[in-house]
This record gives structure tokens, sequence and C-alpha cells, in this order.
């Protein structure tokens, strides 16, 4: 599983950048429809979530709770 | 339930600015009511201001109040029809200031309601003036030489009023406010949560605070997990205690009318 931004909720504000311990996610350049500078999931192999299958319980998951905008989802590979 | 029939995700993206608060607020409230909730007997309750606006984005019945008086429209729904489950969300502003005395007088009598508190230590939604929560010698759209005042802490004085159950969180401390809201979902009685929380474009702005994760940061630096000394003691410090602060299980109102009525 790898976390995955949606490009139209996310406001651009990076906490997710700042709360990853492992820092799965960087700056980017890229802009969304609404203008915001969206963040990139550079290393979602680095996630402590990477191995995981379906349906498997998932843990940290701290830039799920920590997005304002429930921009943040985690997807199968 | 997922996220999305939680909340109104046809609203989305949320009318919040960048990086404030209230979502982390959002995520947390769901992760911790998904599996108990029942959204057809649920009912919200918030007055006026950006967190208080919550209650319109649950997938339950809500009614947006006048500024201050949640607290009252929200004992009026609950005395109506005991069997709802009727939750408060505002902040430091409504609930604490034009509201401290229906907060004041809902604690007293252990109202059967759930107040959430986003204490952003400033009046988000009118540009940033001081509430009665903002910390000592912060600036703000009305104190541009800093805060001569102390804040007031509402966790302390719920508690001390004799509500069951009284804590503070941070945004910066998720899971903790997670375990905290499920605690105090399936308590009786007065149940006050207090989230101490981020407003980038009221409070960051005005302290020279720009970017949300160094708002962030600062937040967390001003915030530690207490010991039980810590729980009464006046914060003079500026750091601001996280914890249950009252955990108690006294005759909540309904109880005490249902006794007296017979
Ligand atoms: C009776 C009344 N007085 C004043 C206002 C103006 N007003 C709107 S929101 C607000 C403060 C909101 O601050 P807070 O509750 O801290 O919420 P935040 O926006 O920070 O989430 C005020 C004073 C009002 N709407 N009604
Ligand atoms: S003004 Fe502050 S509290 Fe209101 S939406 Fe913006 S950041 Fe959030």
């Amino acid at each position: 599983m790898h976390p995955e931004i949606n490009p139209d909720y996310c406001k651009g504000c990076h906490l997710c950048i700042h709360v990853c311990p492992r820092k799965v996610y960087s700056k980017s350049e890229k802009i969304s429809k609404r203008g915001a500078v969206l963040p990139n999931v550079e290393h979602p192999d680095k996630c402590v979530n990477a191995k995981k299958k379906k349906g498997e319980e998932l843990s940290c998951e701290l830039c799920v709770l920590s997005c304002p905008d429930q921009a943040i989802k985690f997807l199968e590979d | 339930m997922e996220i999305e029939e939680f909340f109104r995700m046809d609203r989305w993206p949320n009318s919040y600015c960048p990086g404030c608060g209230n979502g982390i607020v959002m995520n947390c409230m769901h992760r911790a009511m998904r599996d108990m909730v029942n959204l057809d007997r649920l009912v919200m309750v918030g007055g006026i201001g950006c967190s208080a606006r919550i209650d319109g984005y649950v997938f339950s019945d809500a009614i947006h109040t006048t500024h201050g008086r949640a607290i009252a429209f929200a004992t009026g729904i609950k005395l109506g029809n005991p069997e709802l489950d009727v939750i408060v969300i505002g902040g430091d502003g409504d609930i604490g200031a034009i509201g401290g005395n229906h907060l004041i007088n809902a604690a007293r009598r252990n109202m059967d309601l759930l107040v959430i508190c986003v204490n952003n230590w400033i009046y988000g939604m009118t540009g940033g003036q001081i509430s009665p929560a903002s910390p000592h010698e912060c600036m703000s759209t009305t104190t541009p030489l800093g805060n001569p005042e102390y804040s007031f802490e509402f966790v302390k004085l719920v508690a001390e009023c004799g509500a069951n159950y009284a804590a503070r969180w941070s945004i910066t401390h998720p899971f903790q406010l997670v375990n905290c809201l499920k605690t105090a979902f399936q308590k009786k009685g007065f149940r006050f949560v207090e989230v101490l929380s981020i407003c980038p474009t009221g409070f960051g702005r005005n302290n020279k605070i720009n970017e949300p994760a160094e708002l962030y940061k600062f937040l967390k630096e001003k915030t530690y997990i207490m010991k039980d000394e810590n729980r009464i003691a006046v914060n003079l410090d500026g750091k601001f205690p996280l914890g249950e602060f009252a955990n108690i299980d006294r005759e909540s109102y309904i109880e005490s009318l249902k006794k007296i009525r017979g």
C-alpha cells in the first residue's frame, strides 16, 4: 500500500512533509487546478505500510490523520 | 464507516484555509467515532466561527446556532429527546468567551453532552482578535504590542465545575486525541474535550509564523503530556499540559432528572 494525494482536495499546506517520520513526501513544482503547490509522494517504498496488502491493518498513518483536507488515502500497489 | 459516509464529501474541498487545524480535528473525529456512531441518532450543534462550521460537514442532523449559544441549544435538544447523541463543536471564542456562562452551567449540571472546543488561541473567522484563551504576550489584530492578559484554561474550569470528563489534547497528538474522543463519546454526563489547534491565517500571520508546518512545530513545543501534579496548577510558563483533567462518573443531569421525577 502507498499513500496518494488527491489533487482536487490538497491545498498545499505541506503538513504531510513535516509530520512523516520516514520522509516519504517532498516538495514539488506541481501546481493543482486550484493553484496549490502539491507535495510529491517521492519515496512510497519508505512508508511503513509499503509492504502491506489490502485488508491488512495499516500502521502509522500520521499523514492521513494530519492532512487538514482529507486529501491522503492509502491505495493498493 | 468510511470517511465519505461520515463527512459530506460533496462539499469538498472544505472551506478552511490551507493548513487549518480544523481539518485535523475532523479526521480524528471520524477515526474515533466511525465504529460506534449511529448517524441517524447523532445531532451536531455548532455556534459561529470556523470550527463551529464542522457541524455542517457531518452526515448527521446539524444545527448552526447563534454565536456562543450552541450549548444552550444542545441542552434543549438532549432534553427533548434523550435518545440522541448530541455533540457541540466550536472555537475557543464561541464556547469559552461569549458562550462561557453556558459552559460553566452545563458542566455544573453535568448535562449529557459532548463538547469539542477547538482552541486555536484566536478568533479565526473575524480576522484574528484575541480570545480569553490566547497565550500571554501573543500578537493579534487587537493586541499589536502583545497580549497583556493570561489565558483562561477551559479544561480546568470545567473539571472544577464537576463535569464527568475534561481533557486537553492537541492536533499535534492525533492518536491520543482519537482515544480521548472515543472515551468521551462513550461516557455520560458533561464531557469536554479541548483541542489545541492552529490558525495559520489569524494566529500565524500576526505572530510571524508564516508556514503551517512552522506553526505546527511551535504548537508542539508549547505542549507536553502532563503528570498528575500539573492538573490544577495555573499555567504561567506558557506551556500547555495535555491529558485528562477529570474522568469521573458523577450522576448525569438526565439521570438526576429521572430520579427526581420518578
Ligand atoms: C453575537 C455575535 N457577536 C459577534 C459575532 C462575530 N463573530 C463571528 S465568529 C466570531 C469569533 C469566532 O472565534 P472562535 O469561536 O474562536 O472560532 P474560530 O473562528 O477561531 O474557529 C465572532 C466574534 C457574531 N457572529 N455574533
Ligand atoms: S481563519 Fe483560521 S480557523 Fe478559520 S479557516 Fe482560516 S486558518 Fe482555519
